[in-house]
């Protein structure tokens, strides 16, 4: 699911160690180490940039604000990190991160060539990148020639990213509170509706309950029309909408919690049978269930209606650090549910007029079945999480 | 000017240039300060990357993603057809193939923004394309349409509205980020639809920074850049504000600023290269004993268009040429490092008339003081 990007971030970011210790960033720094030798990669890249840094958050915490950011890891050694911005600005860019070498990017080629010049007297660099899918093409031929005269580079994004799917019982915690801010976002949303607010209303009501609550960013989409899809808040119209779907996104401490609501006054028969598929697709959700398993549960109870366009791709994704991290579970993949992943289980339904219902629920698969984090609209449950972090 | 005009402009140039079909690439990312061919050449922001594919003979198509963003992009501007898909590149085969020959050749322009992986499969399908038109493209029509620059009126009355709300609530005690987020939430109620809102405080700040946790404290110089986009325009005004009483020399040195930053506003009008205004900012600093300070690290440029779609004229920079054209919209902002008081800022959106300089904001920059 996409939604709208924001220029700038603005929320509390600094790197708290209260929250997520250097010890935990020390035991997924040795894990990609690990995972890096058996690549054969001698040194590590690690890209993010404001819109999509999941890789670099993990190991690094940093949050790049101002355009793309790297990390770059060696198999032994400090990891430094080359941030976007005058030197003036790396006194903020600090503030973000454990890491404690934290440098302009400068130009990219020519700050990698001199790192990747430092590294080839030990033998051809072989360059593994992680986040290089998302990277944007320009510092991508950037990277790609900078390391050109001193070995290549290996994209191993799936053999990393699978380091990031079991969560430790500290991002459990995080995760935890950034559902707790959902449902406050959530209920926030509900409020305004049944005050009559206006669409454009309401979303702002919700956002800032959430900030209220703790949340470093705030997305939601909503609908602009009786049952219309979730769409950016843009322009001035502020007109009462029924149903109203919406996507909901908060992130605590650089977790993402997310989920779709639909919120209306009566319950139509589009919401019946998307909280129908979603409850069933509950029910399946365990260790090796698959992407298929869950779409079967979906659709024995959404017919006559439509799947949503919404929500037409995939069941669900893994979600923590990103917004939308693997696995992805498409409709046309096998993907499986591990134990210790975090996911969004999501179902839509599309029946005629405005009669459209968005649902989804945030779950963590334990070792027989699944706990849900994140209850949405008429699902059991939906108040327990209301205890918060700190 | 209108929409209209500026496609018809686009079209001349391609006819000069031999281009029988252009590519316009968004990556959906839009900042106030970089360009977007797609929102420039179909008023549409996209969510996720999208395309225009736009012929000489004037039919275009706007390609988008994800697929439930249909109806948003079916309602803009675009003025041929819109195919709403979660499968980009499909799609834009599908829609290349049936293009056939094109008289001249094809260009693709901001493939730099978009993924590495989708433009590198832009590339495979479409081989031959001429991958220098980016600069043509911006200069075949620099200007705002008349709508672009109410958008920029609405979104200057923001931003000032925005530094009002500021005084409300940065104080001692409060941080950085919870005023920055503040003032977006307060922007967005009154309908901005993004912000680049930089926001940072200390008795001595080395730059501009986005806000950290850091609490204001009294004595703190706070700086800001608010940034509000109103229906997909950028505007920025920049403000320095003093946490209890300026002192002489604060107040000495930020009046020079801002003689440098009308130094520049008054230079302005129709038919001069960007670089003069630049060269007239820097003068007053140079002046005044800080030409050093008038060059990197310390100085890149001294203001920049303002997109989201074209960010023509470009940098407020020495090295910036461009010739400045009647509707165009930049900010000023010689926002300057001293080494007595630290980064400095004041700068305003402006819009070029006739004969000069219209200011965008109805309240110009002096040094605000928050009473402790």
């Amino acid at each position: 699911m996409r939604m709208r990007n924001t220029a700038l971030l603005t929320g509390p970011y600094d790197w708290d160690a209260a929250l997520l210790p250097l010890a935990e960033f020390e035991a997924r720094l040795a894990a990609v180490r690990r995972a890096l030798a058996e690549t054969g990669a001698t040194a590590l890249l690690v890209h993010g940039h404001s819109m999509e840094h999941g890789a670099l958050a993990y190991v690094t915490g940093f949050v790049p604000k101002l355009g793309p950011a790297f990390a770059l890891v060696q198999r032994e050694g400090p990891v430094r990190i080359f941030a976007s911005g005058g030197p003036g600005m790396m006194r903020s860019a600090k503030l973000l991160t454990w890491v404690e070498d934290v440098r302009p990017l400068g130009n990219l080629r020519n700050t990698l060539s001199e790192c990747f010049g430092d590294m080839v007297r030990d033998g051809r660099v072989a360059l593994g990148l992680w986040g290089g899918r998302t990277m944007a093409q320009r510092p991508y031929v950037a990277v790609a020639s900078a390391i050109q005269s001193f070995g290549g580079i290996i994209e191993i994004d799936d053999k990393l990213d699978a380091l990031r799917r079991s969560k430790s019982p500290r991002e459990m915690e995080l995760l935890r509170e950034a559902c707790r801010i959902l449902s406050v976002a959530c209920d926030a949303l509900e409020r305004a509706i049944a005050e009559d607010s206006g669409a454009r209303s309401a979303a702002l009501a919700a956002e800032r309950a959430a900030f209220a609550a703790g949340a470093q960013d705030v997305r939601i989409l909503a609908s602009a029309r009786d049952g219309g899809p979730p769409l950016p808040i843009d322009g001035s119209s502020d007109i009462r909408v029924a149903p109203l779907l919406a996507c909901l996104a908060v992130r605590f401490s650089g977790y993402w919690a997310a989920g779709l609501a639909t919120v209306s006054g009566t319950q139509g028969g589009a919401l019946a049978r998307a909280e129908a598929a979603l409850a069933g697709m509950l029910r399946e959700a365990r260790p090796g269930a698959t992407s298929s398993d869950l779409l079967r549960a979906e659709e024995r109870h959404l017919p006559p209606y439509k799947f949503h366009p919404l929500v037409e791709n995939a069941v669900g994704n893994g979600i923590g650090l990103s917004f939308e991290e693997s696995p992805n579970l498409g409709r046309e993949e096998e993907a499986r549910l591990e134990e210790g992943g975090v996911y969004t289980l999501h179902s839509g339904a599309m029946g005629k007029g405005s009669d459209s219902a968005v649902v989804s629920a945030m779950i963590a698969v334990s070792g027989t079945g699944s706990e849900v984090l994140w209850p949405a609209a008429g699902q059991p449950g939906k108040k327990e999480n209301s205890k918060g972090l700190r | 000017m209108d929409f209209d005009a500026r496609i018809e402009a686009m079209l001349r140039r391609m006819a000069s240039d031999e281009i029988g079909l252009l590519i316009a690439c968004s990556s959906g990312f839009q900042m106030p300060d970089r360009p977007d061919p797609v929102v420039h050449l179909s008023g549409y922001r996209s969510l996720g990357e999208s395309f225009v594919l736009l012929r000489r003979d004037g039919t275009s198509k706007l390609i988008v993603s994800p697929a439930y963003d249909a109806e948003r992009a079916s309602a803009g501007r675009s003025p041929g057809a819109v195919i709403a898909t979660n499968d980009l590149i499909g799609a834009l085969s599908r829609e290349l193939a049936n293009v056939g020959k094109i008289p001249g050749c094809a260009a693709i322009v901001g493939i730099d923004a978009i993924p590495h992986f989708l433009a590198e499969r832009l590339l495979a399908i479409s081989e031959d394309a001429m991958l220098s038109f980016d600069d043509a493209f911006y200069n075949a029509n620099g200007r705002k349409t008349a709508a672009e620059i109410g958008k920029a009126r609405r979104a200057a009355e923001i931003a000032e509205r925005g530094l009002e709300r500021l005084h409300d609530v940065a104080r001692p005690g409060v941080r950085e980020c919870d005023v920055a987020v503040e003032l977006n939430s307060y922007m967005r109620s009154l309908g901005a639809d993004d912000n680049f809102l930089m926001l940072c405080s200390s008795p001595h700040n080395p730059a501009v920074m986005p806000s950290s946790n850091r609490k204001i404290e009294s004595g703190d110089i706070l700086i800001t850049e608010l940034t509000p986009s109103y229906e997909g325009q950028f505007v920025q005004i920049c403000r320095t504000v003093v946490v209890g009483p300026p002192s002489a020399l604060l107040q000495e040195k930020y009046d020079l600023v801002l003689r440098a930053m009308w130094a520049g506003i008054e230079t302005i009008r129709p038919g001069i290269p960007m670089s003069r205004v630049c060269a007239a900012i820097d003068e007053v600093l140079a002046a005044a004993g800080y030409a050093e300070y008038c060059r990197p690290p310390h100085m890149r440029r001294r203001g920049h268009g303002l997109g989201c779609g074209s960010v023509a004229p470009g940098d407020v920079a020495a090295n910036n040429d461009t010739v400045l054209e009647e509707d165009m919209i930049f900010v000023v902002h010689p926002n300057q490092y001293l080494p007595e008081t630290g980064y400095l800022m004041c700068g305003e959106p402006v819009r070029v008339t006739a004969t000069g300089a219209e200011t965008l904001s109805a309240r110009t920059a002096d040094l605000a003081i928050i009473n402790t």
